[in-house]
């Protein structure tokens, strides 16, 4: 596992990060890869605390980080969304 | 091509939450939308129809989800219709996909699973507007090209791009797009193309469909596994909650089907683990990997991303401080709202009610028919309507907030208090609504998708104040709390107590909800994970329609029963009727009615005479009710309710109550001659005379108040509330249970409020 990577509960307010690994259930993962939180996804701290508000592709999620899930990310520092995160792809600038 | 030949097509509209998708719908039926419960399931099942080019559609509203992993109830509901195995629901013959423009990667996900069902499909673009004001560019052309399928452009809200979604839909009806190569690695296929050899020899049916065989694969819960079983009875709740029971574990014990097909699923799932091809995860993987393909070159996004208007709303709204200010002052306006707008409609629905009964009483002759009809049906078609407009009022608001998408953010601000009790910030609005009215309240749990969460909070609510508990509360609080003031006028017994009656039953509730949660209902709860959704500007169309179905579900499901117990109960009272103990009374009636007719108007003895008269009716009622059933079950149940401080008539009254409460202020006011009039001031002065029969004691003090305060504080006596849990749990067995435990802790606490109370007192 990365060394750079801290649970995403110490993300400050408006500070980034890349999810670098999501521990839990087989399922609960699951369900929450399948609503795109998983490895390599940049995500952003809206509102820090318990449970956070967090910015997740084109929305904002509200979750609740408890024993079952540990999200750990790798912290984005003052870079721009779409650069340096961990597994980025670089698909999406496209023509458009 | 079969679709095209029948009359009518199905079309089922899908999507993630919060696409606009109700929107849409609105848009693609116009009015001809009707809203019920798909059969033995608690999902609202909205279909509506539309005409294209001289083909009917029938339109399947499917609820919101994000996969089509059968997880939750709307999950399933969405799989089973999608594979013609939902009850009540015609074999879909098309798909529209309603995706956001904003969110479209997690969209495709839902995309790329409906493409396997091999179904026409159409992807409608919602938000595009909100996409171009984030400057996110998107080549729909290209999209088209590389998904495969017809991709139209829309604005839901602004009726745009409807025509042409249409034009597509039917161009794909006609000519569907042929079948997609699999996306999942040649070892999961290969697994697939086994169980669909094995699945035909168990069952002795037709080849699977490779999307079946897939999802059976990959949904570990064993909920489709179970369906599959050919005698299975899954409709019920009692499955659904099993099989989110044992979600946590592959392959679960509960509905895990033919034990062949859950032995040949568990042994590929152990092949593909071995073979580095995880299930479930290599779903997302793959998934997600498709669905940036597909955007590759169609799909521009800015590098720096602007803070939107959701965005600054989001900074105050979320604040701990003035987020919670803002939230406590939009519950204000609202709860206002309802008790100030509802009265008005309540009392008129009471005082249509009252003339009725006039009207019936005059136009009738005395009888058990009249009586039925206004003792029985009338107050019972009453005790409904006077549901309504609580209903209506705090659904219309909840759907205001839901639509412009505050809820969400609510559910945020209180998720850390509801933690505490084990529920989460879902259940907050249901549980504030308890305080108006039950039944909206537990209507409202359905907004809670954990099975566990959202049978807690509805087992729960009946414990929380509701306004038809106030009369009884006013009633005994008005006649026997004193009207002491302490702190220099600050502070009003009579208002302390009304606050610890509230109190209690928040502490009862807090306390049952932790004890289901640790007992009962225990399990451990998926990740509290909740999209917030941009804010928007309500649609009223959406809003009303929402209202008016909820209105008519209530109307539908409680008010037959709650019409049947108050004939119920009215028999109970009014038989046997026997005439021989009213007869010396009847007979001086008829002697005072004599003399009323010989006497001039003005005679002093004339208007004693009237009043006698009114006595005597009430005595003649009170006889009936004390002989009646209920009166007799009454005696034979006061050693049990003795100890409560209750004579038999208290006893008798509170069973009258069972379909509704506030009923009980009436009965007793029948039980004690006291009448029924305005403002009770005759019952509450009626109260304080009453003794026990054989002892001039008193029966009324303040700890038999307070008990039978306490109790009513704690008691399931609502028959609405009853039937709507029914028809949400889909079961007898919760309201059953819900009943009992409620009547155990009314009795057990007016037992202790009276004992401690007479302790006190000395």
């Amino acid at each position: 596992m990365n060394t750079n990577s801290v649970p995403l509960q110490h993300l400050a307010a408006g500070q980034a990060g890349c999810i670098c690994r999501l521990l839990g259930q087989p399922d609960v993962l699951h369900r929450l890869e399948e609503f795109g939180l998983r490895p390599g996804t940049r995500i952003e701290m809206f509102r820090p605390g318990n449970p956070c508000i967090v910015r997740l592709g084109g929305c904002k999620v509200c979750l609740r980080a408890d024993d079952l899930l540990h999200i750990l990310v790798e912290p984005i520092d003052g870079a721009a969304p779409g650069q340096g995160c961990c597994r980025r792809r670089r698909w999406r600038g496209g023509t458009g | 091509m079969p679709a095209a030949a029948k009359s009518v097509l199905t079309v089922a509209l899908i999507g993630n939450p919060n696409t606009g998708k109700s929107t849409l719908f609105s848009a693609l039926a116009g009015m001809s939308q009707h809203v019920a419960n798909y059969p033995g399931a608690t999902v609202e099942k909205k279909t509506g129809r539309m005409t294209c080019a001289g083909q009917r559609y029938e339109l399947i509203d499917l609820p919101g989800l994000y996969s089509l992993s059968p997880r939750s109830r709307d999950e399933m509901v969405a799989v089973d219709v999608l594979l013609g195995q939902q009850k009540g629901a015609n074999p879909v013959d098309a798909v529209i996909c309603i995706v956001d423009a904003v969110n479209l990667l997690r969209n495709l996900y839902l995309v790329s699973q409906v493409r396997e069902l091999g179904l026409p499909t159409v992807v409608a673009v919602n938000m595009l507007d909100v996409a171009a004001a984030r400057s996110i560019a998107l080549d729909l052309p290209r999209l088209e090209r590389q998904l495969g399928v017809p991709v139209v452009g829309v604005q839901a809200h602004r009726r745009v791009g409807i025509a042409e979604l249409k034009a597509a839909l039917a161009r794909a009806v006609k000519d569907p797009a042929p079948g997609e190569e699999t996306l999942f690695p040649p070892v999961f296929e290969d697994e697939v193309a086994r169980l669909q050899g094995t699945f035909s020899r168990t069952a002795g049916a037709g080849p699977m469909p490779a999307f079946l065989a897939r999802r059976l694969l990959l949904d570990t819960s064993g909920y489709l596994a179970g369906r599959l079983r050919p005698s299975v009875d899954g409709s019920g709740l009692g499955a659904t909650v099993g099989s989110s029971y044992h979600a946590g574990c592959t392959a679960g014990p509960v509905g895990s089907g033919t034990p062949a097909l859950s032995t040949a699923l568990q042994e590929a799932r152990e092949r593909l683990r071995a073979a580095c091809c995880p299930i479930p995860a290599v779903e997302p993987a793959v998934r997600y990997a498709w669905a940036e393909r597909m955007l590759t070159g169609a799909l521009s996004e800015p590098d720096r991303r602007r803070p939107t208007v959701t965005d600054r709303i989001d900074h105050s709204l979320t604040h701990w401080f003035w987020g919670l200010l803002f939230f406590a002052a939009v519950m204000l306006i609202v709860f206002q709202s309802v008790f100030t707008w509802a009265r008005p409609a309540m009392e008129a629905i009471e005082g249509a009610e009252t003339a009725l009964g006039g009207w019936l009483q005059n136009h009738l002759a005395e009888g058990a028919l009249r009586s039925l009809l206004v003792g029985g049906v009338l107050s019972g078609v009453g005790s409904v309507l006077q549901f309504l407009p609580q209903i209506l009022i705090l659904f219309f608001f909840l759907g205001i907030l839901e639509d412009c998408g505050y809820l969400a953010r609510a559910a945020f601000l209180m998720d850390k208090f509801m933690a505490r009790i084990g529920l989460s910030g879902k259940s907050f609005i249901p549980m504030l609504s308890c305080f108006a009215c039950t039944v909206p309240g537990i209507m409202a749990a359905r907004v809670i998708e954990n099975e566990r969460d959202r049978l807690t909070t509805i087992l729960v609510a009946p414990l929380l104040t509701c306004s038809a508990r106030l009369p009884v509360y006013t009633l005994l609080i008005a006649a026997f709390i004193p009207d002491r003031t302490y702190c220099g006028g600050l502070l009003n017994l009579q208002g302390l107590t009304l606050a610890g009656l509230y109190l209690l039953g928040i502490i009862v509730a807090v306390t049952a909800a932790l004890v289901l949660k640790k007992t009962l209902l225990r399990g451990q709860s998926p990740p509290f994970v909740l999209e917030l959704p941009s804010y928007k500007w309500p649609s009223l169309r959406t809003v009303v329609q929402r209202v008016l179905g909820r209105g008519w579900i209530f109307l539908h499901t409680a008010g037959t029963l709650i019409l049947a117990v108050s004939i119920l109960v009215w028999a109970g009272l009014y038989y046997p009727h026997h005439s021989d103990a009213v007869a010396p009374l009847i007979q001086e009636r008829q002697q005072l009615q004599q003399q009323v007719k010989q006497l001039a108007g003005n005679d002093s003895a004339r208007s004693n005479a009237e009043v006698r008269l009114r006595e005597i009716a009430r005595e003649i009622d009170g006889v009936h009710q004390r002989h009646s059933i209920l009166g007799r079950l009454g005696h034979f149940l006061e050693p049990a309710v003795r100890p409560l401080g209750w004579d038999w008539r208290i006893g008798c009254a509170v069973i009258a109550s069972l379909p509704a409460r506030e009923v009980v202020v009436a009965t007793m006011g029948v039980m004690y001659n006291a009448g029924e009039d305005e403002d009770n001031r005759a019952l509450k002065e009626r109260l304080r005379d009453v003794t026990w029969e054989g002892s001039g004691k008193p029966v009324f003090s303040i700890p038999t108040a307070l008990s039978i305060m306490v109790f009513f504080a704690l008691c399931a006596q609502c028959g609405a509330t009853l039937a709507v849990m029914r028809r949400e749990t889909n079961s007898w067995r919760w309201p059953a249970f819900t009943f009992a435990y409620m009547t155990v802790l009314a009795y057990l606490g007016a037992l202790a409020t009276y004992q401690v109370g007479t302790w006190l007192g000395g």
